[in-house]
């Protein structure tokens, strides 16, 4: 009976370690999954920015003060993506996760504040950094991005 | 064949309880297994790669930035 006892709380103990080690890798590949969305999306609203401005459809002083935000979006950006190498995946994600979605969010908004209404393109961009920022949040277990 | 002892009955019925609890959490190990194979994991280069496209894009940002009136201090 005790022989049963402790095999069977091995076992239990076994598959515990198995799952919370698997738990942990699927952490770390969605916060990565997440850094990869963030930085395509950043990538794709510069680009489709660049393509309005060639275009003229953007006057320079607006495009200067996009690209400026544009530049501290990408150090955020780059914030992340060391926060989510250096972290095992094991744990809670990094708290510094949250405030740097809120400061994402918050550049974002700014950006969005000054595109012309003409440019969707970048428009739809934003609002997809915006979701991804939403899912960094969901992620963290921090406040809901409206809330910054 | 003689019928079960309380003892036996008690026994049965907790290993079907450990099942219970077992068998969900082994379905979705080897579900995350699965997954974690077919993608391979997490490939330490992609930090990397993602940093280069940052400093990249970051360069360009601070360029366009600076070349119309908003330079970084």
């Amino acid at each position: 009976m005790i022989r049963t006892d402790r095999r069977r709380r091995l076992l239990i103990g076994w598959a515990l370690v198995l799952t919370l080690a698997l738990s942990a890798c699927a952490n770390k590949k969605l916060a990565t999954q997440i850094d990869q969305s963030l930085v395509t999306s950043m990538a794709a609203l510069q680009d489709s920015l660049v393509a309005f401005h060639k275009g003229g459809k953007i006057s320079d002083d607006t495009y200067g003060k996009i690209m400026y935000q544009m530049g501290s979006l990408w150090r955020l950006a780059g914030q992340y993506n060391i926060l989510i190498r250096d972290w095992p995946g094991t744990g809670a994600p990094p708290k510094e996760l949250a405030k740097i979605a809120g400061d994402i969010a918050g550049t974002v908004r700014i950006v969005i504040g000054l595109l012309p209404d003409t440019d969707t393109a970048s428009l739809k961009s934003a609002e997809q950094i915006l979701a991804i920022v939403e899912g960094v949040l969901k992620m963290v277990g921090g406040d809901h991005v409206a809330a910054h | 064949m003689s019928p079960l002892t309380e003892q036996q009955m008690a026994g049965i019925v907790q290993w079907v309880q450990i099942g219970q609890l077992l068998v969900p959490i082994i379905v979705t190990g080897v579900e995350n297994l699965i997954e974690i194979f077919k993608s391979a994991g997490v490939d330490p280069a992609i930090y990397a790669y993602l940093q280069g496209i940052i400093e990249n894009k970051q360069q360009q940002a601070d360029a366009e930035a600076a070349a119309h009136g908003y330079p970084r201090k």
